[in-house]
């Protein structure tokens, strides 16, 4: 009984382990609304300490499925097999909170790939007039768009690099267990590295509409 | 040496705006200027000196005429050469009052640049930039950025970008404009130099009485059309 160190509920919140004679009694006794409005009638339920779930394991050479469907049968009865059992958690709970989170990632990267596209876009505004002059001297855009987007991929890889940095120095101060795997780093660059692809094309068509004759203006 | 016509322009008109609204800024231009020449290009503000420059250059489109560059007809009446960017790539090198120089990259890279979009590797580029600022003497700011640089070395470096392709036309707009008396001589100096060893035309736009000397000839643009005086050989120092 107490505490438990490095465990916790699917939901990410601490476990505590108690016996099951005072589970039932919380269960019963004090948080369950029918009972707890039995009791201010005047009922005593003395039904309260009934044995509330049976794990099974069926014998070898039985079908699961079958067994389940006989017990289904009996009243009052629910029966899950241990697939369902998962099922019901990943499915209610697991699945939930990390379509949740994926909403939540996808947000970011927009938000972020905007900020991107932005912080090149005035990079680039900035670089107007030598733009201009790079193309009254002659030089092909792929020169000078391939000297954007190399720019704009140097920005994305440090900011990648820095983000990585410095999500693993907070991760374990966050206030839910959060797991780092090196492959969603991958994932993460990859896709860092497709958005500031993206975002240096608002760069891209400025240069192209670049006139070089107002480089030099009159 | 013998005359060989690196810029040939005829009954070259540019007007800007239209109708009501329309400014006739060259009229009937027709010039010859040849290789190893350096023409000094004289005129009020606002005569058109930048704009009859940007037509040789192949970056402003003039409303009708010809221009020849060395052999080749790049306009008449309509740009003739599909690609113009590959034209003053190839064969024109700008400078202008100010450096413009790529502030994000050191003076090497910035001399290197055109060469390499010409397909010259870069080891040539390279090798051919540091003779130039040998020439130029400014070699020991080769890796050094822009910013490092004082106005005289930046302009020096100016002019080792346009050089780095062995252009036939140096078209210069106010190159001394930023500098002073001394350093203008200077740069007037080199340019000429240029022109004569490398058989290289240039038209100079200036406002600069002292750098006249060491022109060949001035042009000037009088009631939108071009004359040309001569310079006497005496007046050169
Ligand atoms: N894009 C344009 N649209 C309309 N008019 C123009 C344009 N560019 C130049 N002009 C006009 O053409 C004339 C010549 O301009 P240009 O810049 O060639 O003069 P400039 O001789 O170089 O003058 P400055 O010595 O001041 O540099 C001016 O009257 C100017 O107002
Ligand atoms: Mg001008």
């Amino acid at each position: 009984m107490g505490i438990t160190h490095n465990t916790v509920s699917n939901g990410g919140d601490p476990l505590v382990y108690i016996s099951l004679k005072d589970a039932q009694e919380l269960q019963f006794l004090y948080s369950n609304k029918e009972i707890q409005n039995n009791i201010a009638r005047g009922v005593q339920n003395s039904e309260s300490f009934l044995v509330n779930t049976i794990v099974t394991t069926v014998k070898s050479g039985y079908n699961i499925d079958e067994v389940a469907r006989d017990i289904r049968k009996w009243q009052h009865k629910s029966v899950y097999t241990a697939a369902q059992q998962k099922e019901i958690l990943t499915k209610n709970l697991i699945e939930k909170s990390s379509k949740q989170i994926g909403l939540f990632t996808v947000i970011l990267v927009v938000v972020s790939t905007i900020i991107i596209a932005l912080i090149i876009y005035t990079m680039t505004l900035e670089k107007m007039k030598e733009i201009a002059i790079m193309k009254l001297m002659g030089l092909p855009n792929s020169l000078i768009i391939s000297m954007i987007v190399k720019e704009t991929l140097l920005l994305g890889v440090f900011a990648f690099v820095f983000g990585n940095i410095f999500s693993h120095l907070v991760y374990d101060k966050f206030p839910k267990l959060v797991v780092l795997q090196i492959p969603d780093a991958w994932t993460l660059f990859g896709v860092v590295i497709i958005a500031s692809i993206l975002a240096s094309f608002v760069g891209v068509k400025k240069v192209i509409s670049a006139d070089p004759a107002a480089a030099i203006g009159g | 040496m013998s005359k060989q016509s690196a810029i040939k322009v005829k009954n070259l008109i540019k007007n800007f705006g239209k109708e009501e609204n329309l400014v006739k800024v060259i009229e009937n231009a027709s010039f010859e200027i040849q290789k190893g020449e350096v023409v000094a290009l004289i005129a009020p503000s606002g005569a058109g000196k930048t704009t009859l420059l940007m037509m040789i250059g192949c970056v402003l489109e003039p409303t009708s005429g010809e221009i020849w560059l060395g052999e080749e007809m790049v306009y008449k009446d309509k740009w003739i050469a599909k690609d113009t960017r590959r034209i003053r790539r190839e064969k024109i090198g700008f400078i202008f009052q100010a450096h413009y120089l790529i502030p994000f990259l050191n003076v090497i890279e910035n001399i290197t640049l055109l060469p390499q979009a010409n397909k010259v590797s870069e080891a040539e580029a390279k090798k051919k930039a540091m003779e130039l600022l040998e020439y130029l003497e400014i070699a020991d700011k080769a890796y050094n950025m822009s910013s490092q640089l004082s106005g005289g070395q930046n302009q020096r470096v100016a002019i080792a970008r346009a050089l780095a392709n062995n252009p036939e036309i140096i078209l210069a707009d106010e190159p001394t404009a930023a500098l002073d008396g001394e350093r203008s001589v200077s740069v007037i100096k080199m340019l000429k130099k240029i022109a004569r060893e490398q058989n290289v035309a240039i038209i100079t736009v200036t406002h600069d009485e002292r750098i006249l000397p060491y022109c060949d000839r001035i042009m000037k643009i009088q009631n939108r059309s071009i004359v040309f005086h001569e310079i006497d050989e005496d007046e050169v120092v």
